[in-house]
């Protein structure tokens, strides 16, 4: 009888998802495929099969019965996959939950309610494997809430818009297992609740933060560290954070030192101080940083105390990148540590220390101050600097264009062109002429699409006489431009072929125009 | 044995990837011979083939991430960016020792004779050659997206690449570089620790798939020089965004078997097609696949079957990305050294 219905559940699934057919996924043909000899079972046979035997005595029957019902998407094969988690074999419960993950996009709010509900399963790769879901499935457990609420509203007489203000709660049974985890046995499980419980809707307290910085576990520290800025500063966490900056290794004290940037409260200050003592560099420079947002006004020393540091750890992480761009919210003075930090040996920290540098107001408007940087070694860093010029400012001066047009590096002339976009027509030729005449294709063929496309000076003319230029990779530029304007453009060409009927080009565009 | 599975092939912003794609197209476009003078004097400066639609390539930030990896971990000095060329007979080529490509970020791989002859002199002279996903399973399809994200151990490079170096070089052929080669040794030995890695699966991770820290690498000597090596995607394990994590969420693949399970499995449902997939001691397996071409389970040549399964989670992912950059490190720095 059970068979029965779950054979009816099946083919309301099938009408459902739709059939598979074996032309969707159908390739070219390939002479590596296999003709298929045998007839198969059909996915439903497959999956009875499977359920069957899950219900045998011999383990090893429904160990490969749950794994072969992790190849199936069909709502059957869920549900007797949930059901297997519920095996007392581990093995069979572990080969269930690999399976189920191996699916975990088509499971619904209530499969996923009890797959999280062996949370608790007293195998720990079982317990990894349900608390790594709730990355991939924590963010949609509201919008499946909502799905399932919008299926039954009309009978429920519901309105739509109070279902769109829902969000899913854990059930109580459920809660209670997710916040048990926090103090599982196995650090992996620790540190997967820690990096995703919000996404269940459980709120962070004191005690729990404060049990959580008092893990055994390293790792489990520095993920419960990242938390602290979401907390108050009680008593009994800042007692703990002392121990930690007292006793720890020195990624958990680095951790500290960062999380301090983002906590607004004084009385972490005497803790970070005294990690800007320590002997390892990194350590110091982060704690001065934070220490800078901490305690205004920022003092002299302190400014210069993180450019020599920064400058002296010759090395790229990402801890500096997020260290450079948090010096940002020093204020003022972190314009002097943006500029020195612009001689950086490390490429990605000068082009953040350009990008924060060129913010600052009146940076831009006196070239001197930043002209230089276009004569960096790094492509990249120049790019960046162009990047944040075009982000922040709609017009540069002629003649600090004029003085880009002099580098000797093609990628700044090429970026002239970028800047020009917006530039006054007037203004304009004389730049574009000095463009045209570069000695690079790359940059003739951007300035050539720009004042075609702005309608610049004599650009028909211009275009025409590109025709003739001897770079191919030019005249076809001008050929695709002209095309492009339309009419007017064509009748260009048509002329231009007429008159010019020995040129070979003449040949090439009597093909495009037929 | 076989490898993995990327299920996140781009990372989860897409908004800033195509930003970030943007903003390398120009870079790509004013980047030629000229710029490859103005890099840093005496670090090792690295090429990499992008022909074709620069916007459509694959994993733009693993092969900066990886050398940056060299320059800090190793003793060698290398440019972290790589210098970008769009063919062959880029005279920055010739100038150089070392190129990378990802086999899909070129579409058309009929090589013109300038080409031919360029990639011959490169090879000849002493130039290494890094084919990524040069090697790629028939089950994964024509299209280039599931050979992205599926990193299977094909014993056999591409039919393309076979023909592509039978022309240049016809008295040569791709060999299976046998597991007991430097390369995979010569910076880095053995799988990492995997303490962190599920129990289950530790035993066929560290003695079936990546035993003694190998892979399947096809390799071509030229001069009885080690000079091309391909392998399947392994790009797909180098790339870390600006705050250092990893951008693509790999999975193991492990072969599973269970009592009983091989006559289970002859006569299961499957929805796609099946395929032959040469095995390293030249026999072949044959790969039952779902939709998405998606490995399913494998008729193994002695008549076991066992099952494809998938394992997820933050330490897998970051167990496979330590793996795949130490085998990059070692295939570099052999690349360079040799």
């Amino acid at each position: 009888m059970k068979s029965f219905f779950a054979l009816i559940g099946l083919l309301v699934t099938m009408v459902i998802w739709g059939f598979p057919s074996t032309s969707w996924c159908a390739d070219k043909p390939n002479p590596k495929k296999i003709p298929q000899i045998k007839k198969n079972m059909t996915e439903l046979e497959t999956i009875m099969r499977a359920g069957k035997e899950l219900t045998s005595e011999n383990e090893e029957l429904r160990l490969g019965a749950a794994k072969i019902l992790g190849k199936y998407s069909q709502s059957m094969a869920r549900i007797f996959l949930l059901k297997a988690l519920d095996d007392k074999s581990t093995r069979v419960r572990r080969a269930a939950a690999i399976s189920i993950l191996e699916k975990i996009k088509y499971i619904d709010l209530r499969g996923y309610e009890k797959f999280l509900s062996k949370i608790d399963d007293p195998d720990a790769e079982i317990r990894r494997s349900v608390s790594s879901s709730i990355l991939y499935v924590g963010g949609r457990l509201t919008r499946l809430k909502r799905d399932e609420m919008l299926r039954s509203a009309p009978a429920k007489g519901m309105l739509y818009r109070k279902i769109n203000r829902i969000q899913y709660t854990l059930p109580a049974s459920n809660k209670e297992k997710v916040e048990a985890a926090f103090f599982d046995a196995d650090p992996i499980v620790r540190i997967n609740i820690i990096k995703s419980f919000r996404s269940l809707g459980i709120k962070l307290n004191s005690d729990l933060l404060e049990r959580l910085l008092k893990d055994e576990n390293e790792k489990v520290i520095v993920q419960a560290m990242k938390l602290i800025n979401s907390m108050p500063m009680n008593p009994a966490i800042i007692e703990q954070l002392k121990t930690i900056a007292d006793k720890a290794s020195v990624s958990v004290k680095q951790q500290l030192a960062l999380s301090a940037a983002d906590i607004r409260d004084k009385k972490i200050v005497p803790i970070i101080e005294k990690l800007s003592l320590n002997k390892d560099p990194m350590i110091q420079l982060i704690s001065n940083i934070s220490l800078a947002l901490l305690i205004r006004p920022v003092d002299s020393k302190r400014v210069k105390q993180i450019t020599r540091a920064f400058l002296d750890i010759e090395k790229d992480s990402p801890v500096l990148v997020t260290m450079m761009y948090k010096i940002g919210g020093i204020g003022d003075k972190s314009i002097d540590i943006y500029r020195e930090l612009t001689k950086h040996k490390k490429e990605r920290l000068r082009m953040i220390a350009w990008s924060m540098y060129l913010r600052f107001p009146n940076i831009l408007n006196d070239s001197d101050k930043w002209m230089h940087g276009l004569s960096d070694h790094s492509l990249q860093v120049r790019q960046e600097i162009i990047r944040t010029i075009n982000r922040i400012k709609d017009i540069l001066p002629s003649h600090v264009l004029e003085e880009m047009i002099k580098s000797p590096y093609t990628d700044v002339r090429i970026n002239v062109v970028r800047l020009l976009q917006k530039f006054p027509p007037k203004d304009l030729s004389q730049l574009a002429f000095k463009l045209l005449i570069d000695d690079q294709v790359q940059v003739r063929i951007n300035i050539l699409t720009l004042i075609t496309k702005r309608r610049i000076g004599n650009w028909r003319r211009i275009l025409q006489r590109t025709l003739q230029d001897s770079n191919k990779k030019l005249q076809d530029h001008a050929i695709n431009l002209l095309i492009q304007t339309g009419t007017e453009g064509k009748k260009i060409l048509e002329s231009f072929a007429l008159e010019n009927p020995d040129l070979p080009v003449s040949l090439v565009l009597k093909k495009r125009l037929r | 044995m076989n490898d993995d599975f990327s299920n996140f092939n781009m990372g989860c912003n897409i908004k800033m990837r195509v930003i970030l794609l943007l903003s390398i197209h120009i870079l790509f476009c004013s980047l030629t011979a000229t710029a490859f003078q103005q890099a840093d004097p005496g670090s090792i400066k690295v090429l990499q083939l992008i022909s074709g639609d620069i916007i459509k390539r694959h994993y733009p930030d693993s092969l900066s991430t990886l050398l940056k990896e060299i320059d800090e971990k190793t003793s060698v000095s290398i440019d972290p960016n790589p210098i970008i060329i769009n063919s062959f007979d880029d005279p920055a080529l010739l100038r150089s020792a070392i190129l990378y490509l990802n086999f899909d970020d070129r579409q058309d791989w009929n090589l013109t004779p300038k080409e031919n002859n360029s990639l011959k002199k490169f090879l000849e002279r002493g130039g290494f050659l890094y084919m990524d996903a040069g090697i790629k399973s028939s089950f994964l399809g024509e299209g280039n997206q599931s050979g992205q994200r599926h990193s299977f151990a094909d014993w056999q490079v591409r039919p393309k690449v076979k023909e592509i170096f039978s022309q240049i070089f016809p008295k040569e052929s791709f060999y299976p570089i046998p597991r007991d080669h430097e390369i995979f040794r010569i910076y880095q030995k053995g799988v990492p620790n995997p303490e962190d890695i599920p129990e289950a699966i530790r035993n066929f991770v560290t003695n079936e798939k990546w035993p003694q820290g190998t892979y399947s690498l096809m390799g071509l000597d030229i001069n009885n020089r080690l000079a091309v090596v391909a392998s399947p995607i392994v790009g797909m394990g180098w790339g870390k965004d600006e705050t250092g994590n990893w951008i693509t969420r790999i999975s193991f693949r492990v072969r599973e078997t269970a009592e009983g399970l091989s006559e289970r499995l002859s006569s299961a449902a499957y929805s796609g097609n099946k395929f032959e997939a040469k095995r390293e001691d030249g026999r072949f397996d044959i790969i039952y696949s779902q939709r998405e071409a998606h490995p399913a389970w494998v008729e193994e040549p002695e008549g076991r079957w066992r099952i494809f399964r998938y394992y997820h989670g933050r330490e897998i992912n970051d167990y496979i990305h330590r793996f795949y950059t130490q085998l990059g490190v070692d295939i570099f720095v052999y690349g360079i050294c040799n």
